[in-house]
C-alpha cells in the first residue's frame, strides 16, 4: 500500500509540475475569468436598468388626486410589500421621467419604452385602488392568503437553506465539468509518447491511475484557488450587496466539506473519464467519448439537484448512495442539516467506490491497453463499439 | 542472492487467440550478459513484457531476482523498452530523476545523479527532451534505467537507431555494468551485438525457444566451413572435392567433411595442386542463427510483435 501511494505520488508531482509550469495554465486559469468579465458588464447593465426602475414615479396631478395615489399606494403596500410597487412622489423637477400626469379618471404615463411595460401594470392597480375608494369611500377588499408553516423533524430546509444547498450543488458541479473533463485525454500523452510502458514495468497500473487522478486534483485546486482568491478581491473592491444564510453545519465546516465533496466527486467522475479515455486509441475516439460522458454528468446532477430538501426519501437516499451522485447530495445536506456524521460516512463510502473504481479502470487498461489477460464483458462491449459492430475483440 | 536472475517455466500468451509465446523456458544466471535472439515478430518483446510483469502469461511461471511478481523488484530493475519513451517537455535531468523516483529513489538523490550521469556523458542537463538528437534521446533513457544501480537490466532491442559511435558506446556500458555483477537481458536481432557481448543466448522463433546455451554451442550445430584456393586450378585433385564445393570468389567452399581435411590435404600435397589458401572457419553465431531458425518466421510469429 506504501509503494502504491509513494509510486502515485512521483506521477501525480510529474503531472502536476508539468501542467503548471506550462503557458497554457495560464489559459486555463484565465478562462474562467472571461464569462466573469461578461457576466459583471451584463450585471452593470441590468443594475442600470434596475436603477432606472427603482427611480420614483412623479405625480404631475392635482393635489387632491396625489394625496389619493399615495394613500392607494399605503394601502397595497401593507399587503403587497414594499417592493412590489414603484414608488410615487409629488413632482420635483420639470419633464421628469417616469411621471405620471393627467388625472385620476384619465391618467397617462410618461416613461422610457423599456420603462413602460414594466410600470404600467403596477401604477395602473395603484390608480384602480385610488378610484375604487373615491368611488365606494373604502379600499377595495384583497385577496387573503392563508400561509401555513410546516416543520420538518431533521432540522431547517427554509427557503434560503435549500438556495444556498442549490448554489453549492450548482458550484460543484460547473467546477467538475469544467476540470474533470481533462481526465479523459490523460493518458494520451503516455500513449503517444510509449512512457507508458515505462510506467507500467516499474509500478503498478493502479498507481498510474490513482498518480493521474490526484496530480489533476491538484491542478485543479490550484486553479480553484486562484479563481477564489480573484473573487475574494473583487468582491472587496467591488459594492455587492449579496447575503447569504449561514448553512446549517457553519461556514467553515461547510467550506471544509465543499473542498472534501469536490474532491470525491473530482476524482470519481475523473476516474471514469480516466478509465474510458484511456482506452480510446486516437485523439478522435477521446473526443468522441467526451460527449456522451458529459451527459452523464448532466443525469447525475439531475438527480442529485431533484433529492434537495428531501434527503430521507427514497429519492433523497438514491442520491446519498450513488457515488457519483452522493456529493452531490451531501454538500446540499450540509446546507440544510446539521449532523456531521452522515459526512463522515458519506466521505467514506466515495473514497471505498474511488477505490473501486480505480481498480477497475487499472483492470480494463491493462487488459484492453497493454493486452493482459483475458477481456472482460464491458471491454468486450468496447471492442464491439470498436470494432464498428462487428463483434471482433483484439 | 538467487542463483537465477530470471527464471521462466512455460510462458505463454495469446492476443485475440494468436498465439504469441507458446511454452518458453529461460534461466538466466545472476551476472551474466544474456541475449535473447529471434526475427521480427518471433515474440521477444512480449517475453521481455512478461518477464518484467507489464502482462502477465496466460500459462506458465516467472520469477525476478527470486520473486514471483516482478513489480515487487521494480526497484532492483532497469527497463530500456523497444519502443522509447520519454516526457517530451521534461529537461534530460529531470527525465532520468523522474525515471529513478519511478523505481524508489528519493527525488533528490535521483536528481544528484542524474546530474552526475549526464555530466559523464557529455550529455546538457537543462535541455529539454525535444530539442535533444535520437541518439542523445536515447542515451538519457539508457541513463534513466541505471540511475537507480539496478541489478538486472533489460533492453529490448537497445542499439535499435544508434549510429555506429553510440552503438559502441552502448556496448562499452553493457560491459560496465555487468562487470559490476549486474545481470543484463537484451533483446535483438542483430546477430553481431548478441556474438560480441553475451555468454548465453536464446534463440526464439515463433513464439518457442529454438536453442539455448552459450554461443559456441549454438555454432557447433553446424559444421565448419572450408575455403580452399590452389594454384593448379583444373588438377586431379579437385575429384577429391566434396559434393557440396562451389567455387565463390575465387575459391573452393565447403562443409568440412566429416572424416576431417586430413584426407583432402593428403590428395592436395601428393597431386602438387601448389595450396594457396586453406582455412577452416568455424561458422559465424549468424549461420548458426539462419540455420536454427530456418523458415520458421511464420505468419503466427509475426503477430507477436
Amino acid at each position: 500500500m506504501n509503494r502504491l501511494f509513494r509510486s502515485s505520488w512521483v506521477i501525480a508531482r510529474r503531472d502536476y509540475v508539468a501542467t503548471v509550469w506550462s503557458k497554457t495554465f495560464l489559459l486555463f486559469l484565465l478562462g474562467p475569468l472571461l464569462p466573469l468579465v461578461l457576466g459583471g458588464g451584463y450585471g452593470a447593465v441590468m443594475a442600470g436598468q434596475t436603477r432606472a426602475a427603482d427611480h420614483p414615479i412623479q405625480i404631475i396631478m392635482s393635489r387632491s388626486d396625489t394625496a389619493a395615489l399615495m394613500e392607494a399606494r399605503a394601502v397595497l403596500v401593507r399587503r403587497l410589500g414594499e417592493n412590489a410597487l414603484p414608488r410615487l412622489s409629488v413632482r420635483s423637477e420639470a419633464d421628469a421621467q417616469p411621471a405620471l400626469t393627467g388625472s385620476l379618471d384619465k391618467p397617462g404615463l410618461a416613461a422610457p419604452a423599456d420603462l413602460l411595460a414594466r410600470l404600467s401594470g403596477r401604477v395602473g392597480l395603484i390608480v384602480d385602488q385610488a378610484r375604487a375608494k373615491r368611488a365606494v369611500g373604502s379600499a377595495l377588499p384583497l385577496p387573503v392568503v392563508i400561509a401555513t408553516r410546516s416543520d420538518i423533524a431533521l432540522g431547517k430546509a427554509d427557503d434560503a437553506s435549500v438556495d444556498l444547498a442549490r448554489g453549492a450543488q450548482l458550484v460543484l458541479f460547473f467546477l467538475t465539468m469544467l476540470l474533470a473533463g481533462m481526465m479523459i485525454s490523460n493518458l494520451v500523452e503516455e500513449k503517444s509518447s510509449k512512457v507508458i510502458e515505462l510506467l507500467a514495468a516499474a509500478v503498478p497500473v493502479d498507481a498510474i491511475f490513482l498518480g493521474k487522478l490526484l496530480g489533476m486534483l491538484g491542478v485543479s485546486l490550484t486553479g480553484i484557488a486562484v479563481w477564489m482568491s480573484v473573487g475574494i478581491c473583487a468582491a472587496a473592491v467591488l459594492p455587492t450587496d449579496m447575503a447569504l444564510s449561514a448553512p446549517a453545519v457553519g461556514w467553515p465546516i461547510f467550506l471544509a466539506l465543499g473542498v472534501a465533496y469536490f474532491a470525491t466527486v473530482y476524482l470519481l467522475t475523473g476516474a471514469i473519464y480516466l478509465g474510458v479515455g484511456a482506452q480510446a486509441g486516437s485523439v478522435r475516439e477521446v473526443q468522441t467519448l467526451s460527449m456522451p460522458l458529459t451527459m452523464g454528468q448532466l443525469v447525475i446532477f439531475g438527480i442529485a439537484s431533484a433529492s434537495v430538501g428531501e434527503p430521507n426519501r427514497p429519492f433523497g437516499l438514491a442520491a446519498t448512495i450513488i457515488p457519483w451522485t452522493s456529493p452531490f447530495a451531501m454538500i446540499a445536506r450540509a446546507a440544510q442539516f446539521a449532523q456531521l456524521w452522515p459526512h463522515l460516512l458519506a466521505l467514506l463510502w466515495q473514497i471505498v467506490a474511488l477505490a473501486v473504481m480505480i481498480r477497475i479502470g487499472a483492470r480494463m487498461f491493462r487488459r484492453n491497453v497493454l493486452k493482459s489477460g483475458r477481456s472482460t464483458t464491458a471491454q468486450l462491449g468496447y471492442g464491439f463499439l470498436r470494432k464498428g459492430g462487428r463483434g471482433e475483440v483484439e | 542472492m538467487p542463483d537465477f536472475a530470471i527464471s521462466a517455466t512455460g510462458l505463454t500468451k495469446s492476443f485475440g487467440g494468436v498465439p504469441a509465446v507458446r511454452g518458453i523456458d529461460l534461466a538466466i544466471s545472476t551476472g551474466t550478459i544474456y541475449g535473447v535472439l529471434g526475427p521480427n515478430g518471433a515474440g521477444k518483446t512480449t517475453t521481455l513484457r512478461m518477464l518484467l510483469g507489464i502482462i502477465d502469461p496466460d500459462r506458465g511461471e516467472r520469477r525476478v531476482l527470486g520473486h514471483a511478481d516482478p513489480l515487487t523488484v521494480a526497484s532492483l530493475v532497469g527497463y530500456l523498452p523497444e519502443e522509447r519513451g520519454l516526457y517530451p517537455g521534461m529537461s534530460a535531468r529531470e527525465a532520468i530523476a523522474f525515471m529513478g523516483a519511478l523505481r524508489g529513489l528519493p527525488l533528490a538523490e535521483a536528481r544528484r545523479r542524474a546530474t552526475a550521469l549526464l555530466a559523464d556523458h557529455d550529455l546538457p542537463a537543462d535541455r529539454p527532451i525535444r530539442a535533444l538528437s535520437k541518439g542523445m534521446a536515447q542515451l538519457v533513457q539508457l541513463l534513466g534505467t541505471i540511475v537507480h544501480e539496478p541489478r538486472l537490466i533489460v533492453l529490448d532491442e537497445p542499439f535499435s537507431g544508434l549510429d555506429a559511435i553510440n552503438q559502441q558506446r552502448l556496448e562499452e556500458l553493457i560491459r560496465a555494468q555487468a562487470a559490476a555483477g549486474v545481470t543484463i537481458l537484451f533483446s535483438t536481432h542483430v546477430i553481431a551485438h548478441a556474438e560480441r557481448l553475451c555468454e548465453r543466448i536464446a534463440i526464439i522463433s515463433s513464439g518457442e525457444v529454438r536453442f539455448e546455451g552459450e554461443i559456441a554451442a549454438a555454432r557447433a550445430r553446424l559444421p565448419s566451413r572450408v575455403r580452399l584456393a590452389a594454384k593448379v586450378v583444373d588438377g586431379s585433385w579437385r575429384a577429391s572435392l566434396p559434393a557440396d564445393a562451389v567455387h565463390r570468389e575465387g575459391a573452393w567452399q565447403f562443409q568440412l567433411p566429416d572424416g576431417g581435411i586430413e584426407p583432402l590435404l593428403a590428395t592436395l600435397i601428393e597431386t602438387q595442386a601448389g595450396i594457396e589458401t586453406l582455412v577452416i572457419e568455424p561458422p559465424s553465431l549468424h549461420e548458426a542463427f539462419v540455420s536454427i531458425v530456418g523458415d520458421s518466421d511464420t505468419p503466427d510469429g509475426r503477430a507477436a510483435k
